[in-house]
């Protein structure tokens, strides 16, 4: 096996769920996911020097400041003002329903990983990091900020998660479309299950503010195959409720009615560009970093 | 009342077993494992149950279930209606009360219909019960009902008979009843010894229950069993039956008035002759009374009719054209023995009929034997008629002087005279019925009768209720007896005159006609002298002297002396004689218990529905599951 091959293995979630602590889980997946990649996909993107940093791969070639490296033959890029402006806010939704796991990994855990994953790859690129949890309403909220500790704090607040109640994705977000005074990227992370009606309206609102709007719709492979033989009842973590079905009978409705979601979320946010990605809760994480920086760097 | 019943009851006890499915439905073993899954919501797209659902089909199931079980339980148990069934069909308990002339003993019968009205109350729900009384004969006094009430009131209004016990006859009549019906039968009796006669048989089911209620018997009876007329005497029998030596007087009365009297002393368990220096007239009705005021009172008179011989005619109906030729054979072979028949042959034309039977003294008059329908007017027909209601005896000829249509409208429809048969090949004659009076004489020379020839006959057709006596050798009916209210009508289909046969010339002819007349004769030779049971129907049942309105003619009634013995039967010897009885089964009275329920098989249903309920559990089951 190579060695990105072995890098990339990594980036399992399954395997991911192993590690101890929530920053040792963000700094395996980033610089593995780091590590896999030929070139940084991310351009410069302001004038105002800042300062400098040492060279991450990912980074362009372009922003290594040669002469630096002359004398100290270390890599360092320039960092600009416009840079460590961005304020990235990373929502994750906690509801009941994120709780739903097949394979040893609930919905939550996956977003957890993303969401420590993000905020470390943003702290990384020394931007400002918040992160607000929410069900029905907000759980947790830790304010964006490049501080030093920023990180740990957001990383604190995901390894204190708990599952919350019924969802509303909408109520977030139009809270923080109307706390948000400048223009930010906004990282959601949620299974959207909920009123896609409501959700999108939600989403507009943000978008309506500048803002970049990143949405990870996270599913469980059940959710998406639902591979359930015998018949079974069913029960609802958010609404309690408890259908008994012969699966055999409901699956072929119930994948229709699973990818017209799927279909609706992606062609209403595609047309107030938000960018949207279907995640699922079996596949390597790094492809949920790429869309995130392919995202970030389209926009920067 | 009920309206179902139970064949078997017992098998409710089977209805515990409807625990096992509530105790399994309480438990609620869950066969659908619980997935907490997210997106419930988008299941609801499809049309499926819901929760609620699945907990109202866990009761339709448990339900479902518990009735199953009770189907089965139910149809085993054999259900039936009391109510679909009626009295007609249900068990029915039959008590029979023993109203022979032994119960009139003070307290018998009180005590009869009290213990008869504890069985009726105590019958089952769901038994029908009847009243019946026997004596010689047997008879309903209560219909099979559910109504005890009604029951026992009919039951109240019994009174005792003059009858002899037959116990043959009470069980017979309550089997019947009962029918193919499942019951038993209650006997209220003082359970006589000579209740069961030799001759008497018994058949009872052996499904049909019987017990037997002992009244008891009274210890004292002095009874009257005969009178004997001596040529220099007159014999009375005197039977003590009772336990005590009694002392008595004895009268002997002639037409009402007391010609004899005689004091006795009698052992207990004796039969002792009572003698009357007196002879009896000719003529005359006589009594005999015993004094006995601790017993039976009805046995206490005995009767007697003295009756002098009387000359018997045989009316020989004729053309008239010639009475020396005309019954020529039959005036000949009834000649034959006279003395001893005391037959008087009277021929006369058919035109003088009426006026002579007007004359005659109906008792006078033997039998009627018509050669021809010359003559015989609509009256003549209507007082033939008349006299063979009344017990005559008539024999029709039919020969060539013999028109059918009169004849068919004097037999009354039994049977069909058809114009004379002119046939080229002679016939021959055969008995069909051997064991028929008129042939007991011939024995073994029964036979004889086929060497008569005959070359024309007369096409007899039968109707109604006729008897073949003899047909030809052809088939074609030859003797035929048709019944007419009390009396019998024989029709030959031939002549007696040796025109159309040759049977006058054979030595067979005379043993005919002499059984044919006497057989004729018979009912009016009958015995002046009745038994109680056995009188003529418009006669009470009751001992003495009666006249029959028909005929005017006396008659003398007794009751049956043997139920004056107060010889006793155990119950055990009452229930031994009927269990040999049923040694005997026969299969056309009555089926068994069962059987005669499954007429209605409401099990079949029963379980037909439960089938029908165990596919539908079944499909359900299979949905939910």
């Amino acid at each position: 096996m190579s060695g990105s091959g072995r890098e990339l293995r990594l980036l399992d979630p399954a395997i991911i769920a192993g590690i101890g602590s929530m920053e040792l889980r963000a700094r395996t997946i980033v610089e593995g996911f780091l590590a896999g990649l030929h070139r940084s996909p991310m351009k410069g993107f302001s004038v105002e020097f800042a300062e400098y940093r040492q060279y991450l791969p990912g980074d362009a070639l372009s922003m290594i400041d040669w002469k630096v490296y002359a004398r100290n033959d270390r890599h360092y890029v320039k960092k600009f003002d416009a840079e460590t402006n961005v304020e990235c806010h990373v929502l994750l939704d906690v509801s009941a329903s994120m709780g739903y796991g097949s394979r040893g990994l609930t919905k939550l855990d996956y977003g957890s990983y993303l969401a420590a994953s993000l905020s470390y790859l943003m702290t990384q690129q020394r931007d400002s990091v918040g992160f607000m949890a929410f069900d029905d309403h907000v759980v947790n909220h830790v304010r964006a900020s490049s501080r030093p500790g920023q990180l740990r704090a957001v990383l604190l607040a995901l390894d204190q998660l708990l599952l919350g109640q019924q969802s509303n994705l909408a109520k977030p977000l139009h809270l923080l479309a109307e706390s948000l005074v400048k223009r930010s990227v906004v990282v959601i992370i949620s299974d959207l299950l909920d009123d896609p009606n409501k959700v999108v309206r939600g989403l507009k609102h943000l978008r309506f503010g500048g803002n970049d709007v990143i949405v990870f719709q996270i599913l469980d492979p059940d959710e998406l195959e639902f591979p359930f033989e015998r018949a079974t009842k069913f029960h609802d973590p958010e609404s309690a409720d408890e259908l008994i079905v012969m699966p055999s009978q409901v699956r072929a409705d119930y994948i229709q009615a699973i990818e017209e979601l799927v279909a609706k979320y992606d062609r209403d946010l595609k047309l107030v560009n938000v960018d949207y990605h279907l995640v699922d809760t079996s596949k390597p994480l790094d492809l949920s970093l790429m869309h995130y920086l392919s995202t970030r760097s389209r926009r920067g | 009342m009920l309206g179902f019943s139970l064949l078997v009851p017992a098998f409710l006890f089977g209805l515990l077993t409807i625990a096992v499915p509530i105790a399994l439905h309480l438990i609620k073993r869950e066969t659908a494992p619980t997935v907490s899954f997210s997106a419930v919501r988008l299941l609801r797209r499809t049309p499926i149950e819901r929760t609620s659902r699945r907990r109202l089909s866990n009761w339709l199931l448990l339900i479902l279930r518990i009735v199953t079980l009770l189907l089965l339980v139910l149809g085993y148990a054999r259900p039936y209606s009391t109510d679909a069934l009626g009295a007609d069909s249900s068990p029915l308990l039959v008590v029979a009360v023993d109203i022979s002339f032994s119960m009139t003993v003070e307290g018998q019968f009180n005590r009869a219909l009290r213990l008869a009205e504890e069985a009726l109350r105590g019958a089952p729900d769901d038994h029908a019960v009847a009243v019946t009384a026997f004596d010689t004969v047997a008879k309903i006094i209560a219909e099979p009902s559910f109504d005890r009430q009604s029951a026992v009131a009919k039951l109240r209004q019994l009174i005792p008979g003059a009858g002899a016990t037959s116990y043959s006859a009470g069980l017979d009549h309550a089997v019947k009843l009962i029918g193919q019906r499942a019951g038993g039968i209650t006997v209220i009796s003082d359970l006589q010894f000579t209740g069961w006669r030799e001759s008497n048989r018994a058949r009872l089911p052996e499904k049909v229950d019987i017990r037997v209620v002992d009244i008891g018997a009274p210890l004292d009876n002095m009874a009257l069993i005969q009178i004997r007329p001596e040529p220099t005497r007159t014999v009375a029998m005197i039977l003590n039956s009772g336990v005590e030596v009694q002392n008595t007087s004895v009268r002997l009365l002639l037409d009402e008035q007391e010609i004899a009297r005689s004091e006795i002393i009698v052992l207990a368990g004796e039969t002792v002759e009572v003698v009357f220096p007196v002879v009896l007239p000719k003529s005359g009705e006589v009594q005999v009374v015993l004094n006995d005021p601790l017993g039976v009172a009805i046995d206490n008179s005995r009767y007697m009719l003295l009756k002098g011989p009387e000359p018997k005619s045989l009316l020989v109906v004729t053309t008239g054209d010639n009475l020396n030729t005309e019954g020529f054979y039959l005036e000949q072979a009834l000649s034959v023995g006279r003395e001893q028949t005391g037959f008087q042959v009277v021929l006369i034309p058919g035109a003088n009929i009426a006026p002579l039977i007007q004359s005659t003294n109906p008792n006078n008059l033997a039998a009627v034997l018509l050669l021809t329908t010359r003559g015989l007017d609509q009256a003549s027909q209507l007082l033939l008629a008349e006299f063979a209601a009344n017990g005559g005896g008539v024999l029709i000829v039919a020969g060539q002087d013999v028109e059918p249509a009169p004849v068919n409208a004097f037999l009354q429809g039994t049977l069909t005279l058809s114009p004379s048969r002119l046939t080229n090949q002679e016939r021959n004659l055969i008995p069909a019925n051997r064991r028929h009076t008129i042939w007991r004489a011939f024995g073994d020379r029964l036979g004889n009768l086929s060497q008569v020839e005959f070359s024309s006959t007369m096409t007899i057709t039968l109707d109604g209720q006729a008897e073949v006596l003899a047909s030809f050798n052809d088939g074609f009916p030859a003797l035929v007896e048709s019944k007419i209210g009390d009396g019998s009508v024989i029709v030959f289909g031939s002549d007696l005159n040796n025109e159309w046969n040759n049977f006058p010339r054979h030595p067979t002819f005379v043993p005919f006609v002499h059984e044919i007349v006497r057989y004729l004769t018979a009912e009016r030779e009958m015995s002046h002298d009745f038994v109680v049971g056995n009188v003529p129907r418009e006669v009470a049942q009751r001992p003495g002297f009666a006249t029959l309105a028909a005929s005017g003619r006396r008659i003398v009634i007794n009751v049956d002396s043997a139920e004056s013995d107060l010889k006793r039967l155990s119950m055990d010897e009452f229930i031994v004689a009927v269990d040999r009885h049923r040694e005997a089964v026969d299969s056309t009275m009555g089926e068994p218990l069962s059987e005669g329920h499954d007429v209605h098989q409401y099990w079949q249903y029963i379980f037909g529905l439960m089938l029908a309920i165990l596919m539908a559990e079944s499909l359900l089951s299979a949905r939910t599951s």
